[in-house]
Order: C-alpha cells, then sequence, then structure tokens
C-alpha cells in the first residue's frame, strides 16, 4: 500500500504518532513533498491540540495593568466584579457565594477557580462529555521532544512566502500557536495571511483575534470576531465574543450577544450555556435555570445543566426536586465525592434520613481532596445538628477544620455552637477566625455584632 | 456519561493484522430486498455478509451463524474501498466496484439459490477493470451528467487527479487545482455537483457539465492546470473528518443536506452551499452516519469517549455508550431487523447492534463498611469523647517543665575525621571534620522535636537540622562540624537547640552548648620567638606546664616545653609562651585574629585543673588592633552598598525596558523589537557584571565579619578577666561586644555599634553629669563617618578598666522597668512567650537573641522596635 495513504488513514484514525513516524520516513527519502510535511504538522499539531474556548482561564480580578477596564464603578447589575448586595435569607441558608461575592456555581468548570468555600456547597465535576481538556498552557506542547531537533525551524521559516500559500498557511499557522506556542509568530503569519486573501477569509480574523486574546488585546480581538461574524455566522465565534465580553466586565453586552446568536443557531446548547452560567453570575437564577431547563430538552445528557437545576431546586426549598436531579446524575454514572454529598444533603433535608448517612459514607470513601472532604464534614455537621446531637456536630466541624484549616463557615459554625454551649469567649474567637479567613462571608460579621450588643 | 448502553445481537471478527478505515464498510442491498454488509480490508480481503438474524423460541437473536458469512475473498493488493451502482452498460444490476491502490475492478455477485436447506452459492465474478496510473485516495460513484439509470465511476488520486470511469471507458482526467491532500469527495446528483474539501479547508462544489468542458480544451489534461471555478465554495474553518449527501426523495420538497462531519463542530448545508444548521461539539468525533425521517435529518456520531450520539436536526435525541471504539457506522435493513446498527472497529470488530431502552443504570461498587454494632460503638465513641474531653481542659499539664520530659545528651568525638564534606578550603592540611552526637531520650511522646546545631562562622554543621515525628523512644541523631572557609575561628562553643511540641501542641525549647576539640581546626607547629601582637595573662597560684594543657599536642620525645605553636587553617601561626618558673603565660601571633581561639582554650584549660584560679590582665585593652578590622569591615560594607545600589540602577533599567518591550508587543502591527532586544541584552550584562561583582565582595564580606567576630571574643574574654564586680555592668558590656557579626539590608553592624557604644557612654560609663544630661540616641542612624565610632570604642576600653562607673545608675534602672512594663500593655504576654518559645524560623531566634541581649539597652530609649516579635492580635 501507498505509505503516503497509511499515513493518512492513520491521521483520520487519530493514531497521530504512527501517522508521524511514517511521515517522517516518507520525508527522509522525499525531503521536498510538501504533502508529506503538511500532513506531519498537522498530525504533530492535533498531539497537542487543546480546545481554547473549553481551557480558557477566564480569571475576574484586578490586574492594576489592565488598561481594558471601562467603568471603575460600575453601577450594580452591569459587572461581574462587584459583589451583588442581593442576599434572600431561606430556612436552607443562603445560596453560597464565593469570597468575591458571587454566587457558587452548581458545577466546576474550567473558568470557574475553587477560591472560598461557602455553606453547603453544592457541585459536581464535569461530565466527561464535556472533556477533559484542562488548560495545559499553551507553548509546554513544545517540550514534547523529537528525535533530530524540532520539525520546523520557526526562526528560519519565511512566513511572507507561506502565508501567500493558502493550503499550506492554515496548518502552519495552528502549528505555530498550538504545537510551537509562538504566539509573536502566529500572528505575524496571520496578518499577512489575511492581508494576502484580502480580508476575504473570515478564519484568518478569528485566529488573529485568538493571538490579540492570548497578548490581552482584548478590544482589537474584539472587533476582529466582529468583522468574522459579519462573513460567516458560526458558533465558535458568537461564544468567543461572549467570552471577550466577560472577560472585559460587559456581561450586559454579553448576554446581548447571546441572544444575537440564539437568533440565528436557535436552541444551540453552548451558547445557550453560556447565557445560563452568565445569568447565573449576575444573580438571577430563575432566568438561568430556564435557560438551564431548555438546555436540558436540547441534550437531556447535559451534567452541567442537570447539576445546576438541581442546585437551583435545593436551595429554594425543594430538596426532593433536587434530589431527583442529582440521581439521574448518579445513573448517568458520575460516581464523585461531591455528588454523593449532594444526595446526602438532599436526602436529609427531604425526610429520607436512612439514605443520608450511606450517601454522606460514600461520599468520605470518595474524597480524596482535602477541599472536598472538609466540605463532606462540614455537612456531616448538618447531619448532626439535624439529630440534635451538638457534641457530635462540634466533632464534625472539627474534622472538617483538620482537612481545610481555613473554612470560614465550619468556625462560624462552631462558633455557635459554642456559645450555645455557654463558651462565649471561644465563640467570639472563632467568628473573629473566621471573619479574617472570608471577610465577605456574612454570617460571622452579624454574628459579632450579636455577641458585641449582648456584652 | 450516559444512561444507556448498545445492545449487539450479532458480531463477527476477522483474522489478526488485520487493517480497516472508514471506507472499509459499506452497507448495500446488492439485487436484493436486504442490505449486504461489506468490509474490505487494507490487507485486502473482501468479505460479504448477510446476517440471518434469527431468533429462538424466546425472542433472542441467535448471532452470527456460519451461513452469515457469504463470501470471503483474498486478493494481492489491498482494497481502499468499495462502492456499488449500475455499472455494466445495458443492465439494471446493481455491481460492485472495487478500489485498490493502483486498479479499480468492477464485479457481478452472482447468487445461485441452493435446492436444499445448504444454503446457497455466492460467487463475485469480474465484468472489467481499470488500470490507473496514480495511487488512488478514493472513489465516488453516482449518475453523473444526469445520466439515468448509468452509474459512472469517480476516482481520485492521492495527488488530486480526478480520473471518471463511464463503465468500461475511462472518459477524462481532471486536475484539481490547488490540491495538496486528498480530502473527501462526494457527488451531489441534484445539482450534478462534485462536492470536495480541499487542503484550504474550504468546501467547494464543482459542476461535473464544467469539469468535462474543460477536458475539451485542453490537450494535456493529466499535466495541465486548468482554471475552474467552482460552483459555491463554504470556508469550513477546520478539518473535516467526513462528508454525506442526503436525499430526501420521499417528500415532494425534495430537500437536500450536504452533512459535513468536522473535528470540533458538525455541519449542515443546503444543495447551494447555504449552512442550514451546525452544532458544535463537545468531544472528538470519530464517524457519522445520517439518514432522513419525515424531512428530519439523524446524524449518528461515534465520539472518542465510546458514546454513540443520535442528533435530530440539533437536537440529541439518544445517547448510548459502546463497548468498542469504531471507526465506521452504517444503518442496515435486515430481514428482521430494522434500521440495525452496523459498527466496525479499526482491527475488524464487526457488529449489528440496536439502541436498547431498558437503561443500564450505573451500579457503584458496593462499600466494605462493616456491620456495626451499636452498643459497642457508644461505648468507644463514649471512652473518645473522654479523651477529646479531657485533652482539651488540661491545660495546666501542657505548661509542664520540658527539662524532665526530655533528657538531651550531647557528644562531642575527640578524634576529628577526614573530612567528606564539600567545603571551601583549598589547602588540604586542615581537613577535618568532627562528629557530634545527639541523645534524645523522652519520657512522653512528642508530636514534633527539632534539632538544630548552631556553630559560628567559618565552621559548618552538616546537616544543621534533625526533625523527628511523634517520637517515643530514645534516638539518636549525629552531625559533622567542619571548617569551611580558611579563616580563624573565634570560638569552638557550639549550640544545640532541641524545639519540641508536645502531644497537647504546645512549643517549648531546650538549649545545650558543646566544645569542640581544639585540633579540628589547629594544628601544631613550631613556636616562634617574636610576633607583633602579644597578650600576657597570670594565673595566680597556678602552674600547669603545657603539655598538661594541651596534651593531644604533647609527643613523648618533648614532654615538657615552655612553648607551642598553633597554626591555624589559614596558615597563621599563634604561639603560646610559659614564663620560666613563674604564672605568666604569653599568648602571641602576627595575626591579632589568631588570639581569641587560642585565649579562650587557654582560659578553659586553665580552669579545668584549677576551678578557682585568679586570673588577671594587666596591659590595656587591644582597642587600636581591633579597630583595623572594624575599618576594613566598614570599607567593604560600604563597597557591597554601592553594589547594590548599581544593581537597583540596572534592574530597574532591566524592567523599564521590558515594560516598554511589552507595549511595542501588543501594538496591532509587528515592527521589530531588534532594538529593544539590544538594550535588553546589554543591561543584562550588566546586571550580570555587577551580581558577580557583589557575590565577590559579599563573599569579602563574611571574611570579614569572622575576623571581627575572633576579635571581638578576644576582647570579651579579657573584659571578663578585668574584675568588674558589678555582673549588671559587665552584661552590658558583653553584649555589646556580641561576637555575633550582623549587617542588615537597612542595618549594619557599625550603626547598632555606634548606638550601643553611645548609650554605654553616657549612662553607666558617664565621667560627669554633663553627659547624662545630654539627648540620648532614638533611632539608629546610618553611619557615614568611622572616626566618630572609632572614638566612642576606644571611650569605652579606656574606661572599664578604671571601673568609674556611676552607681546611682543601677537604681535608675530599676526605677525605669516597672514604668517601661506600664508602657507596653503586652510585656505579660512577653513573659509568658519567653518561656515558651514558639518554633519560630532560624532568622527570628537569630535577631531576638541578639535584641534581647541589648533588651536593658534599649528599654532607656523607649524604642517600640522591640515589639516586633510579638503578635498582639491575642487580644
Amino acid at each position: 500500500m501507498d505509505p503516503m495513504y497509511l499515513a493518512l488513514s492513520l491521521f483520520r484514525r487519530r493514531q497521530y504518532d504512527k501517522c508521524v513516524e511514517i511521515c517522517s520516513e516518507i520525508l527522509e527519502k522525499q525531503p521536498l513533498d510538501q504533502a508529506v510535511w503538511c500532513l506531519k504538522m498537522r498530525a504533530l499539531t492535533q498531539r497537542v491540540y487543546v480546545d481554547e474556548l473549553e481551557s480558557e482561564e477566564n480569571e475576574i480580578e484586578d490586574d492594576f495593568l489592565d488598561s481594558n477596564v471601562v467603568a471603575t464603578a460600575p453601577r450594580p447589575g452591569t459587572s461581574l466584579k462587584t459583589p451583588s448586595s442581593v442576599n434572600t435569607n431561606k430556612s436552607l441558608g443562603a445560596r453560597p457565594r464565593t469570597s468575591t461575592g458571587r454566587p457558587i456555581s452548581g458545577v466546576v468548570r474550567p473558568s470557574t477557580s475553587r477560591c472560598g468555600s461557602g455553606l453547603e456547597r453544592l457541585r459536581t465535576s464535569r461530565g466527561s462529555t464535556g472533556q477533559s481538556a484542562r488548560a495545559i498552557r499553551l507553548g509546554t506542547a513544545a517540550i514534547l521532544s523529537q528525535k533530530d531537533g524540532p520539525f520546523i525551524q520557526v526562526s528560519r521559516l519565511n512566513l511572507s512566502k507561506y502565508a501567500k500559500n493558502k493550503l499550506l498557511n492554515k496548518s502552519i499557522f495552528e502549528y505555530l500557536l498550538y504545537h510551537e506556542g509562538d504566539v509573536r509568530n502566529a500572528m505575524e503569519l496571520a496578518v499577512l495571511a489575511t492581508q494576502a486573501c484580502e480580508f476575504k477569509d473570515w478564519w484568518w480574523k478569528i485566529q488573529l483575534a485568538k493571538c490579540y486574546i492570548a497578548l490581552n488585546l482584548v478590544r482589537e480581538a474584539e472587533q476582529q470576531i466582529r468583522s468574522a461574524i459579519k462573513q460567516t455566522p458560526h458558533i465558535e465565534n458568537y461564544i468567543r465574543l461572549i467570552r471577550i465580553y466577560i472577560r472585559i466586565d460587559q456581561p450586559l453586552t454579553a448576554t446581548e450577544v447571546c441572544k444575537q446568536a440564539l437568533e440565528i443557531f436557535p436552541n444551540d446548547v453552548s451558547i445557550m450555556t453560556e447565557l445560563a452560567r452568565l445569568t447565573e453570575e449576575l444573580n438571577e437564577p430563575q432566568a438561568s435555570v430556564k435557560y438551564y431547563r431548555n438546555i436540558v430538552i436540547q441534550d437531556a445528557m447535559n451534567t452541567e445543566a442537570i447539576a445546576c437545576i438541581g442546585m437551583y431546586h435545593f436551595y429554594n426549598n425543594q430538596p426532593e426536586l433536587a434530589l431527583r436531579y442529582y440521581r439521574r446524575l448518579l445513573a448517568m454514572g458520575a460516581h464523585s465525592a461531591e455528588l454523593y454529598n449532594n444526595l446526602g444533603l438532599c436526602c436529609l433535608y427531604s425526610q429520607q434520613l436512612d439514605l443520608t448517612l450511606a450517601c454522606f459514607q460514600r461520599a468520605l470513601d470518595l474524597a480524596t481532596d482535602p477541599l472536598v472532604k472538609a466540605d463532606v464534614w462540614y455537612n456531616l455537621s448538618y447531619v448532626a445538628i439535624a439529630a440534635g446531637d451538638v457534641s457530635l456536630a462540634i466533632q464534625c466541624l472539627n474534622l472538617c477544620l483538620c482537612a481545610d484549616s481555613s473554612h470560614a463557615p465550619a468556625f462560624n459554625n462552631l462558633a455557635v455552637l459554642h456559645h450555645k454551649n455557654g463558651k462565649t469567649h471561644l465563640a467570639k474567637a472563632y467568628l473573629v477566625t473566621a471573619k479574617g479567613h472570608q471577610p465577605a462571608l456574612p454570617e460571622p460579621v452579624f454574628n459579632l455584632n450579636v455577641l458585641q450588643n449582648d456584652h | 456519561m450516559s444512561l444507556f448502553k448498545i445492545r449487539q445481537f450479532w458480531s463477527s471478527t476477522c483474522e489478526e493484522n488485520e487493517n480497516f478505515d472508514q471506507n472499509s464498510l459499506m452497507v448495500a442491498s446488492v439485487n436484493s430486498q436486504f442490505d449486504y454488509i461489506i468490509t474490505s480490508s487494507h490487507n485486502g480481503v473482501l468479505r460479504i455478509f448477510k446476517p440471518s438474524c434469527e431468533s429462538n423460541e424466546n425472542g433472542i437473536f441467535r448471532g452470527f451463524q456460519p451461513n452469515d458469512s457469504i463470501i470471503e475473498k483474498i486478493f494481492d493488493t489491498p482494497i481502499l474501498q468499495t462502492a456499488c451502482g449500475k455499472l455494466l452498460s445495458g443492465s439494471q444490476e446493481t455491481h460492485l466496484a472495487v478500489l485498490h491502490p493502483r486498479l479499480l475492478t468492477v464485479y457481478s455477485l452472482i447468487c445461485k439459490t441452493g435446492k436444499t436447506d445448504h444454503g446457497n452459492e455466492v460467487d463475485l465474478q469480474l465484468l472489467y477493470e481499470h488500470k490507473l496510473h496514480r495511487s488512488a485516495a478514493n472513489c465516488v460513484v453516482g449518475p453523473f451528467g444526469g445520466s439515468k439509470n448509468r452509474d459512472f465511476i469517480c476516482v481520485q488520486s492521492l495527488d488530486g487527479l480526478l480520473s471518471f470511469f463511464e463503465h468500461e471507458n475511462q472518459v477524462f482526467h481532471f486536475n484539481l487545482p490547488d490540491f495538496l491532500l486528498p480530502g473527501p469527495l462526494c457527488y451531489l446528483s441534484r445539482n450534478d455537483c462534485f462536492i470536495h474539501f480541499g487542503s484550504d479547508w474550504i468546501i467547494r462544489a464543482y459542476r461535473y457539465k464544467a469539469l468535462s468542458e474543460i477536458r475539451d480544451e485542453n490537450s494535456d489534461p493529466i499535466y495541465s492546470k486548468p482554471k475552474i471555478f467552482s460552483e459555491w465554495d463554504y470556508s469550513l474553518g477546520e478539518s473535516v473528518m467526513d462528508i454525506q449527501i442526503i436525499n430526501d426523495s420521499d417528500n415532494n420538497n425534495k430537500e437536500t443536506w450536504i452533512v459535513i462531519l468536522g473535528e470540533k463542530n458538525l455541519f449542515s448545508l443546503s444543495a447551494n452551499g447555504r449552512l442550514k444548521f451546525m452544532i458544535k461539539l463537545g468531544f472528538c468525533p470519530l464517524c457519522m452516519d445520517s439518514y432522513v425521517i419525515e424531512s428530519n435529518l439523524f446524524t449518528l456520531i461515534i465520539s472518542e469517549t465510546n458514546h454513540l450520539l443520535v442528533y435530530e436536526n440539533t437536537t440529541l435525541k439518544w445517547s448510548a455508550r459502546l463497548e468498542f471504539l469504531p471507526i465506521s457506522i452504517k444503518r442496515a435493513f435486515f430481514e428482521q431487523v430494522k434500521g440495525a446498527l452496523v459498527l466496525l472497529s479499526d482491527e475488524g470488530r464487526l457488529e449489528c447492534s440496536y439502541l436498547g431502552t431498558e437503561p443500564s443504570l450505573f451500579v457503584a461498587p458496593p462499600m466494605h463498611v462493616q456491620e456495626i454494632n451499636f452498643d459497642d460503638a457508644e461505648k468507644q465513641l463514649l471512652e473518645l469523647e473522654k479523651i477529646i474531653a479531657s485533652s482539651n481542659s488540661n491545660d495546666s499539664r501542657v505548661q509542664k517543665n520540658i527539662e524532665e520530659e526530655l533528657e538531651v545528651i550531647v557528644n562531642v568525638s575527640a578524634e576529628p575525621e577526614i573530612c567528606t564534606f564539600q567545603h571551601n578550603i583549598k589547602n588540604a592540611t586542615n581537613n577535618y571534620m568532627c562528629k557530634v552526637d545527639v541523645k534524645l531520650i523522652p519520657k512522653i511522646t512528642f508530636q514534633e522535636i527539632q534539632v538544630s546545631i548552631a556553630v559560628q562562622r567559618p565552621l559548618k554543621v552538616v546537616p544543621n537540622i534533625h526533625f523527628f515525628s511523634n517520637i517515643n523512644v530514645a534516638s539518636n541523631v549525629s552531625s559533622y562540624i567542619f571548617l569551611d572557609m580558611a579563616a580563624d575561628v573565634s570560638s569552638l562553643k557550639f549550640e544545640i537547640i532541641v524545639s519540641v511540641i508536645n502531644n497537647f501542641g504546645v512549643p517549648c525549647t531546650k538549649i545545650k552548648s558543646g566544645m569542640l576539640p581544639l585540633s579540628l581546626v589547629l594544628e601544631k607547629c613550631h613556636p616562634e620567638k617574636d610576633n607583633k601582637h602579644k597578650i600576657t595573662l597570670v594565673f595566680h597560684d597556678a602552674s600547669i606546664t603545657l603539655a598538661l594543657l594541651f596534651p593531644e599536642f604533647s609527643t613523648e620525645e618533648q614532654s615538657i616545653f615552655n612553648a607551642i605553636g598553633l597554626k591555624s587553617a589559614s596558615g597563621n601561626v599563634g604561639t603560646i609562651l610559659l614564663a620560666k618558673s613563674s604564672e605568666k603565660y604569653r599568648l602571641q601571633s602576627d595575626n591579632f585574629t589568631m588570639l581569641s581561639l587560642i585565649t579562650e582554650q587557654l582560659i578553659i584549660r586553665v580552669k579545668k585543673h584549677y576551678p578557682n584560679v585568679k586570673i588577671s590582665f594587666n596591659s590595656s585593652l587591644p582597642g587600636n588592633e581591633i579597630l583595623v578590622f572594624v575599618q576594613k569591615h566598614f570599607k567593604t560594607q560600604q563597597k557591597v552598598k554601592e553594589f547594590q545600589n548599581l544593581l537597583l540602577l540596572f534592574s530597574t533599567q532591566f524592567r523599564l525596558i521590558q515594560k516598554r518591550l511589552i507595549s511595542k508587543y501588543r501594538t496591532k502591527t509587528p515592527i521589530s523589537l531588534k532594538f529593544l532586544e539590544l538594550l535588553l541584552n546589554d543591561t543584562y550584562s550588566d546586571i550580570l557584571d555587577v551580581t558577580g561583582k557583589l557575590e565577590k565582595e559579599l563573599e569579602n564580606l563574611q571574611k570579614i565579619q569572622t575576623d571581627l567576630s575572633c576579635c571581638l571574643h578576644l576582647l570579651n574574654e579579657l573584659i571578663q578577666l578585668l574584675n568588674i564586680n558589678d555582673d549588671d555592668i559587665l552584661n552590658m558590656i558583653k553584649s555589646v561586644y556580641s561576637t555575633e557579626i550582623i549587617d542588615l539590608d537597612s542595618q549594619a553592624w557599625e550603626d547598632i555599634m555606634d548606638v550601643s557604644l553611645c548609650f554605654l557612654l553616657r549612662t553607666v560609663m558617664a565621667k560627669t553629669e554633663k553627659d547624662k544630661l545630654r539627648a540620648p540616641h532614638t533611632c539608629f542612624e546610618e553611619i557615614k563617618d568611622i572616626s566618630k565610632l572609632e572614638k566612642h570604642f576606644l571611650q569605652v576600653l579606656e574606661r572599664i578598666p578604671k571601673q568609674n562607673f556611676l552607681k546611682e545608675m543601677e537604681n535608675q534602672l530599676d526605677e525605669d522597668e516597672p514604668a517601661s512594663d506600664k508602657l507596653h500593655g503586652t510585656d505579660s504576654f512577653e513573659d509568658e512567650k519567653n518561656e515558651t518559645k514558639p518554633i519560630g524560623s532560624q532568622y527570628g531566634e537569630f535577631s531576638s537573641r541578639l535584641l534581647s541581649a541589648r533588651k536593658s539597652l534599649m528599654r532607656r530609649h523607649k524604642i517600640n522596635d522591640l515589639q516586633l516579635n510579638e503578635d498582639p492580635k491575642d487580644e
């Protein structure tokens, strides 16, 4: 069989290592075969490819070098950075918030960092359909060794020549960006190529935007993506635009873009997911859950949507409904400590006490991460409180603090329990510690006030 | 993630080491009512199956039967693809086309029905074949040019040549423009177009008519590059796995879908190249199959995570887990089963399955939880709670003295060994190390014990820290002490600090000291007669021979001698002379630093023999000699500062250039950054240069620090001999001349020294009342002029022997202390802390010792800096 055909077939079957091997063999005989060269480049790229939409670190934090900030003091409801003052107290406790005051989401997404702990944290890990592509930093890919030096000497690449070659330029660009992690050269190629094709190919505009984003030139990226969308509507382009607006803290514009996109791609799951996340961040749980419900109608296997709906019901005093959603997740095979923890809590509040401890037992068995373990023990303290066993609750909270010594809600609850036992000074000390660990948490502040007014 | 699992009812596997690809599977009803499954491997084996799918009495399918395999034919060359169509002129029958790399053959499938139950006889009959000039990639069969009841074949070669065959005739060739890698090729019968995916990631539609017309214009079709305009194109922006064309012929509206499976998305285009819809796939797809039911497009997609997903337009209808990873999927209609899924894996596993509706629920693995006996458990819990309760309340026991609970025995080996560690001494003569054993005998369990051994430079300890956790049995640790630099050693004393956290979590410390053997750092040499620096000590009523005092250096031949020479690693020689028939010892050396150690050793050794001996030192204190070293230290310190400032300057410059570079880097149009790069490199080399110099100077500083420390040690030893009766004042003076030389970034040794000396001069050593009235120093100032310090230094040394201290000072100090207690409200805490020293960092301990040594001095000045170590958070 023709080795070239074999290489193509291996590439199609995603056996990139073998494909690269065969390409190298062919290239040894015919070093100038462009087709083989291109195929090898594509295989090398695919081997390390990470979808940046999945892995993007979308940190919203104050960066004093950030020149893209629109307003330093945004009006309420128009920013993701300022904590919202909406705080409704329900019998199950308010929905937990992150240390920056945003509501904690039902799933761990690549972009949500695990900072801050909250009351009764409900989280499930994202399912495998969500792809396991976690941020491998672009550029580390280049470490993957090749036998005899790098495949392409980037510095010797004649970018202006290849930019005009429309058969090769896209492959070379992806190779530069994903395999070499060389944003600058990739950008140079993109600039030349988009000129060469007379700004007619939307793809180059998107790639240019990718490079701009990597260099934190957000406004320029926005321009490019808008222009590309005008040429060809594409779901990924809309998502990129949404992410850009979130990045420069313009959630309302991002929502607007989501709605525009949904007109062109009605009921698209990925855009609706963006919209649902966004509304959740904006403290509109009803709207968010509405979108998540739409997602589930479109894609009944969407773990993120199911988990978020479950959490919404839980904090809406409907633990029985939440239980149904979480059981569905369990049936789908999400076998994790977080899920069992949530199931246990739902069982507790829907009075199915026989299952509660079994769920927590499993959660403890599965929890390897000390932070997760701390949360499970924290929730077990609620079981103990529900059973009226204060000393057991104190032990549970102590165990929680053993696993995570900066668990502010645990300190707060410990203080309350000790106060009940008459140890006011100890309670005060615990409250101060809780406040020190997480200043945004409202409970310790409130409790401290109460204590101060008493004495 | 799925609730369901795909149910297999018929399966077959091929031989080992066969390879299949996407095109290797075909499902077609070749002149029959129901579908055949045709597989063709890259190893050249063609197989045709007709699954019987008979079910037994219980309604369960019987699976693979030998009769189901109707043909297995082995070819010499690999088979890339099979296709079928009406490929024989004048015949309405369907024939089978087989594509080899260099050959295209067409067979007819002849099926003779058997007369008995033994089955049918099936044979493949060769109709015609075409030799191919180029290696083929794939082929497509269709009624090109709108011909009725006739199908033609188009073969795409690996280098982009389309060859068209009308039955037995090769019609024409066409070279695809801008070709690099062969992509999927499809025929759209409605528009009579070929859909081709090019290497520039653009889908193009070429009209068959346009292709055939170009053939007419060009004489040499193979090598010419004709211009052809595509009917339409669509920029996809990603590579494509598969393209399928679905015609909805059932309905009147006659819709056509072009379904494209990209690497990240699924696209659906209309016949004229408009996007109908797209789905962003959250997984890596492998293959797909599409079909239409009631004008809705159904797409089956296999993901890399072993899942089959069924989409109706954009809605996910079903998802099911697969047992294996197929590379090709097709739908087939059999006699018994309609719409079965046919899956083919890479290595030839062929399965027919259906989507089961019974959910295969995830069953968590059983837990290993022991049955709990509630009575026992309750008892156990109560016991444990008792322990917990007692452990928290019993705080008084926690404070118990550590001396009783932990015994520390230090053992220094008298015989130095050859040093095996790396050190900075060039000459190998002083290449010795000394083993120090520390034995810990704990009486109770300790949570953590850390043993650290502290020596002064130029000595070095390896390892300097030992750590134990949960220790309750006696254990031994050993470290080795050796010379790290060729410099004089100020003292052979070393300290062992044992920091402990007992099992109530209370930290304590215990300090022990030891003495190293002299032979570790000194060796015997010939005594020198006359030297620059001399010190005479008188030991009243105690005369011992030198041989007795230094037994390790006395040899048998020379048991009585009056002089002994000792040589240190730095090459300096010190001599001890014993005056004949007197109690006078003279210590002399050319290097002042050498005297420190031998003085210390002499005094210690004499005191060993006569514990109550009275020693006197009658000459004046060696102030000027020490000042030489102080000046040296000061100069080096200045130099270090100079280099540090230079480094600061350069690194600021470096950062500025970096910032500029970033802002240039961010501009939209890339411009050359050569100049900035040049600047950056230049500054970088400057930084390296200065850093090198600074390192050298720091090394120098270290050396001078050890020398200075030697001098101060000697001074301390001599002051000790001056018969100062008042212990407080003695301690005060000694603490001023601390042997620890510390140069902090913001505060050099000289700065501290000057303030301390001034304090002494104005208080305990004040000559007149007027001195006392002068404004005290309230803060440390950086010393710019060394001469002032020198003056103060000499003044203090002058006044020490005179002992004309103002006695009332003492009373004043006593009065002051309670006052300062009131000032700093946290002092009560501080006292507690002194008892149970927290296990702090080495640095913290270091500096606190330094500071506490001068605490009495500082109190006078009410300097709040002392409160650094306290943490008022507890309040």
